[in-house]
């Protein structure tokens, strides 16, 4: 039995690294990896507004042959479904993000975001 | 630009996460006179998403919209025949994963625009690598090209079986086409004896997109809304049963693979300015 308080607020402490990350990392390619933590702990966030105690996964199967009246014997399926959108959109966007650092470092030759602009063009 | 010392920018770093983590945690922990997370939605019954489960979502809507009520005080009335698995029949959807039944029947107009999000995404891959000089393929060791020989086909069966089974286990189109994404990555990366042409697998996207809107509009034709289920559902958790869930899911597998294919092709060599 899981108080679904602590869920949320390890989720919450999960996306207060992730933005650590982001305000404090200088390669580009670190603040990547900071932004999608950030976006694990909402999905977390949400998979954890749906979830019910002692229930297992929604989908039918031999062992869980109906759902309860009651319930009480799955967890809610509408987060989940939420959160598969999330996930899709957050590769998307990952991969703009790495392709935007690709270009910009065959432009700079770095990917220290302190040491960009130096070029006449900035 | 001014260099600020490192210690310095990680100390308001600290700062500011700080303030922001109270302000997010203390609602939890509140003790005012205000209204509270409610107890009761620790029991599906006390949540909408009851009827996702009883399959029963028109007749709930219906009964909602006649009595013009609380939802609570009006959902006694629905009937509740309970769904069985592998007994019922032509339920209101066939999937026996309920996060299918959800994402491609009651919810699939939001899936529509999540495979335009990740279209545009990597249509926006694709513009950025635009005329970026192409890297040239490394020779690879025998042992690398002889496990992509002998992994690419099983790699993808999974990736197949992974979107023909998305109505009964979890997964489906979106992760058994990362999972065939992963193949071609593997291909492109050993050899540059594969023909690999982009054209290809846009031809193939597109025409699964094109697809996939048609059937939502043919949806249109024979029923009464956009992405109606207009084909047998067949019984509860067979393989052959919500035959539209199933082509739509293999479709979005099918485009997936394939537009992940030309992202990662993309960031690996290039994109070739036509």
């Amino acid at each position: 039995m899981i108080d679904n308080r602590l869920i949320y607020v390890m989720s919450l402490l999960l996306f207060l690294v992730g933005l650590y990350g982001v305000l404090t990392r200088k390669n580009i390619l670190k603040m990547l990896v900071a932004v999608s933590i950030m976006e694990t702990a909402a999905n977390i966030f949400l998979i954890g507004l749906g979830y019910i105690s002692n229930s297992s996964a929604p989908i039918l199967s031999e062992s869980l042959k109906q759902v309860n009246l009651l319930g009480s014997n799955i967890s809610d399926p509408l987060p989940h479904s939420l959160v598969l959108t999330a996930i899709v959109i957050g590769v998307g966007t990952t991969a703009l993000g790495i392709a935007i650092a690709v270009r910009l470092y065959s432009h700079y030759r770095t990917l220290n975001i302190n040491k960009m602009g130096d070029k006449d063009e900035l | 630009m001014r260099e600020t010392s490192f210690n310095t920018g990680k100390f308001f770093a600290l700062i500011i996460v700080a303030v922001l983590g109270i302000f997010m945690i203390s609602p939890f922990f509140d003790t005012g006179s205000g209204k509270k997370i409610s107890p009761r939605l620790e029991n599906l019954k006390d949540r909408v998403s009851l009827h996702y489960g009883l399959k029963n979502v028109n007749d709930a809507s219906k009964n909602i919209e006649e009595c013009q009520g609380d939802y609570y005080t009006c959902r006694e009335g629905v009937k509740c025949n309970n769904v069985i698995y592998k007994e019922t029949a032509d339920a209101e959807t066939g999937p026996a994963n309920l996060v299918t039944s959800i994402v491609l029947d009651y919810r699939a107009f939001d899936t529509l625009g999540e495979i335009t999000v990740l279209f545009i995404s990597i249509l926006g891959v694709a513009l950025l690598m635009t005329g970026f000089p192409a890297l040239p393929v490394k020779n690879e060791s025998m042992i690398q090209s002889a496990g992509a020989k002998f992994l690419v086909p099983i790699i993808m069966l999974v990736g197949i079986y992974i979107f023909l089974h998305g109505h009964l286990t979890p997964g489906g189109g979106f992760p058994g086409g990362a999972v065939i994404a992963t193949g071609f990555l593997l291909m492109f990366m050993t050899s540059g004896d594969y023909n690999f042409r982009s054209r290809r697998f846009k031809t193939v996207e597109t025409a699964a997109g094109t697809i996939i809107v048609a059937l939502a509009i043919a949806g249109l034709i024979f029923k009464d809304s956009f992405f109606a289920n207009f084909l047998p559902n067949g019984r509860l958790g067979d393989l052959f049963s919500s035959f539209l869930i199933v082509i739509i899911y293999s479709l979005i597998g099918i485009k997936v693979g394939s537009e992940l294919s030309v992202g990662l092709r993309n960031l690996y060599t290039g994109e070739k300015d036509d």
